[in-house]
């Protein structure tokens, strides 16, 4: 690098003042409009320009030039290019006159250039990170001192550059880590905190966050039309779910609190979902009522199943599918149409969140539903909360030490057993 | 997958659909489907009558540019699927979201509706 | 009927046409032909995408990683049933904890659609992990 001979202080002020304002900012797009600019004026040049050095496409990409948007070029091309191959400045006076002149820049803009300046933007790893080109010097052509002067530009360009970069990505990853505490947050404070006294019933819910957050949801709460039950779960994880499901949580409540009959909640909450929800995300729910008084349990099941009744009497289980396609995709065009379910002594409904699929992520978190019925079918007669830790303790040994990936939610509910006649 | 469009007098969009909708099948269909069905901003009818199977992929697309289409006001309907499409369609639970029609004369009239 | 094949996009096709010509000799019906083509989709894909995502070769690239699945076609009287083995997601401790995958957030879990579809259609579906590999069955009424 040249040695930079005396500069006037003016010159100076400007270069520092650049320096000092280009360790500060750590957005990219303002960091380059400080060096064009910083150029310019140093430079005394009519316009400078930055291109960033896509290595993965081989091409260079010009972020900042006032009149022109993002324009791509393949890495061998024009005067940028020629400075990426050669990793050294090339100070052209005249270039219509130089072969390795690219004009169709110039004529997407209007601007003529008359002479250029180019420089390799090389960082601290000695990385080629992109190119910074200043054109049309005022009253002249580029000088010896005026590349002494931009080398230097060059050289706090390069560094900011990878800063900026890199920063970025570290603040990529601290928004998503704050993003799913903050789901996290969300999906335990939209939970019930104490589950319903319901006399003649036992209930118990268990809901196992993954670590990285997931979009289940699940109530149990007495309203006007009896117990509502509900498993719910969101596609996708993050922020996002998490707050979908609880804008359902809170709209399943409010509805039934009003007395709003059930088929009439699902095709609202569905289509209030729809509305907001973004294109491919909708939320499986399981949402029912029971009527305490005649024991029939009637629900809607938009898109979660399968819905598991242990008959006592039979000792056998039926089996439910959903009803409806997952809510939140579209307003429904008919009135979705309710299933019942007779809930006799002894009978349990046991509601899981799907995970049979997850390939993600090893083993564990999934079920084989045969499993499940003979682990229920077993531990039957026994409290929901102790049923639903024969199922974790199952799951556990094929769990196998392997993480969850997804949340484990389950949902049980038994009409307790008859007290037999003394 | 092969697609055609058609403009009929309205102006209404007929997409004629031919092929397998699996993955691959929607994922080449992607953009101009999407192109014919939603951006332009037409009713639009889609004749399913020369698609032999579909799966998760092609109903996700069909979900999203019914919803597209929804959003932007104007009609999406399809019709002519064959009986297993027909069923998958059922099974799950699409025809509570989606407009579908036995015939492209009834497809027509649900435009006007 | 047994197939192993590499874990990438090609090989659903393939898989399709190898028990779609095993099957023929039982003569299916053009439901269970359905059936059988639709749960091969939705399994295969959903196996591709997702079983090897974590290793960060991106999306279906489990085959250049190497990684096979094994699919077993049974078929008797009242029954047919598809085996799927694979390796995939397999857990290594000693690895980088939590994968960065930022792209997820956003992303719309394809999953979803297919796992319902596949239970709509298949009389079972059973799933269990035996010495590091998924084993996944899904049985289908023949009538």
């Amino acid at each position: 690098m040249s040695a930079i001979p005396s500069l006037a202080s003016d010159e100076l002020a400007a270069l520092l003042s650049v320096t000092r304002r280009l360790a500060a900012p750590f957005k990219l797009s303002a960091m380059l409009a400080e060096v064009t600019a910083a150029a310019c004026s140093v430079l005394q040049a009519e316009r400078a320009s930055v291109w960033l050095l896509d290595a993965a496409r081989h091409e260079l990409v010009l972020e900042v030039a006032s009149d022109i948007r993002h324009v791509r070029i393949p890495q061998t091309h024009g005067l940028v290019g020629a400075c990426v191959s050669a990793r050294a400045p090339i100070n052209v006076p005249d270039c219509y006159a130089d072969p390795r002149f690219d004009a169709s820049v110039d004529r997407r803009s209007g601007f003529v250039t008359r002479c250029s300046l180019t420089l390799p933007l090389v960082d601290h790893q000695d990385t080629l990170v992109g190119v910074m080109q200043v054109l049309n010097k005022r009253g002249g052509v580029f000088e010896d001192d005026d590349q002494a002067l931009a080398e230097a530009l060059a050289a706090q360009c390069a560094v900011a550059l990878s800063r900026v970069r890199m920063t970025e990505q570290v603040i990529a990853a601290e928004a998503m880590r704050k993003e799913l505490e903050l789901a996290a947050v969300v999906q335990a404070s939209a939970l019930p905190q104490m589950l319903p006294q319901l006399p003649g019933y036992r209930m118990h819910a268990t809901f196992r966050p993954a670590q990285q957050t997931g979009g289940d949801g699940y109530d149990l709460a007495l309203v006007q039309g009896g117990l509502l039950v509900l498993l719910a779960d969101a596609t996708g994880h993050g922020i996002a779910p998490a707050l979908s499901v609880t804008q359902m949580q809170a709209m399943l409540r409010m509805a039934f609190r009003l007395g709003a009959p059930l088929e009439t909640v699902f095709h609202e909450v569905n289509d209030r979902l729809a509305e907001t929800l973004p294109d491919s995300h909708f939320v499986t729910a399981f949402i029912g009522l029971l009527d305490p008084a005649t024991h029939l349990l009637r629900f809607i099941s938009g898109g979660q199943g399968p819905i598991l009744h242990y008959q006592a009497g039979a000792d056998a289980f039926v089996a439910h599918k959903a009803t409806s396609f997952p809510m939140g995709a579209m307003p429904l065009r008919k009135p979705p149409k309710a299933v019942s379910m007779d809930l006799a002594a002894g009978d349990v409904l046991v509601l899981l969140s799907d995970c049979i699929y997850e390939y993600e992520n090893a083993a564990g978190e999934v079920f084989g539903r045969e499993r499940v019925e003979s682990v229920v079918r077993e531990a039957a007669a026994a409290p929901p909360s102790l049923i639903a830790e024969r199922l974790l303790q199952t799951l556990a040994v094929f769990a196998d030490g392997a993480p969850q990936d997804d949340d484990i939610t389950m949902v049980l509910l038994q009409r307790q057993a008859l007290p037999a006649l003394s | 997958m092969q697609m055609e469009l058609i403009e009929l007098d309205g102006p209404v969009n007929l997409v004629r659909l031919d092929g397998r909708l699996d993955a691959p099948g929607a994922d080449t269909l992607g953009m101009r489907f999407t192109a014919a069905t939603v951006a332009q901003g037409r009713p639009v009818i889609v004749d399913l009558s020369g698609v032999s199977f579909i799966a998760s992929m092609g109903i996700r697309l069909l979900i999203s540019c019914a919803k597209g289409a929804h959003l932007k006001g104007h009609k999406f309907v399809l019709f002519g699927a064959q009986p297993f499409v027909q069923d998958v369609f059922e099974q799950a639970g699409l025809d509570q979201i989606l407009d579908i029609a036995a015939s492209e004369s009834e497809a027509l009239e649900r435009l006007s509706a | 009927m047994q197939l192993r094949l590499p874990a990438d996009g090609a090989s659903i096709e393939r898989a399709r046409l190898a028990v779609l010509e095993h099957l023929a000799a039982y003569e299916p019906s053009p439901r269970l032909v359905f059936a059988v083509e639709l749960i091969l989709e939705e399994t295969l894909t959903n196996i591709v995408r997702h079983a090897y995502r974590s290793e960060g070769g991106g999306e279906g690239s489990g085959g250049e990683a190497g990684h096979q699945i094994d699919l077993q076609v049974d078929v008797d009287a009242a029954d047919l049933v598809l085996r799927f083995g694979d390796d995939g997601a397999a857990f290594d401790p000693a690895r980088a904890p939590a994968p960065q995958r930022p792209a997820t957030l956003a992303e719309a879990v394809p999953g979803g659609l297919g796992v319902m579809l596949v239970r709509r259609y298949a009389r079972s579906v059973a799933y269990e992990r035996v010495g590091g590999r998924n084993h996944l069955t899904v049985t289908v009424a023949r009538a």
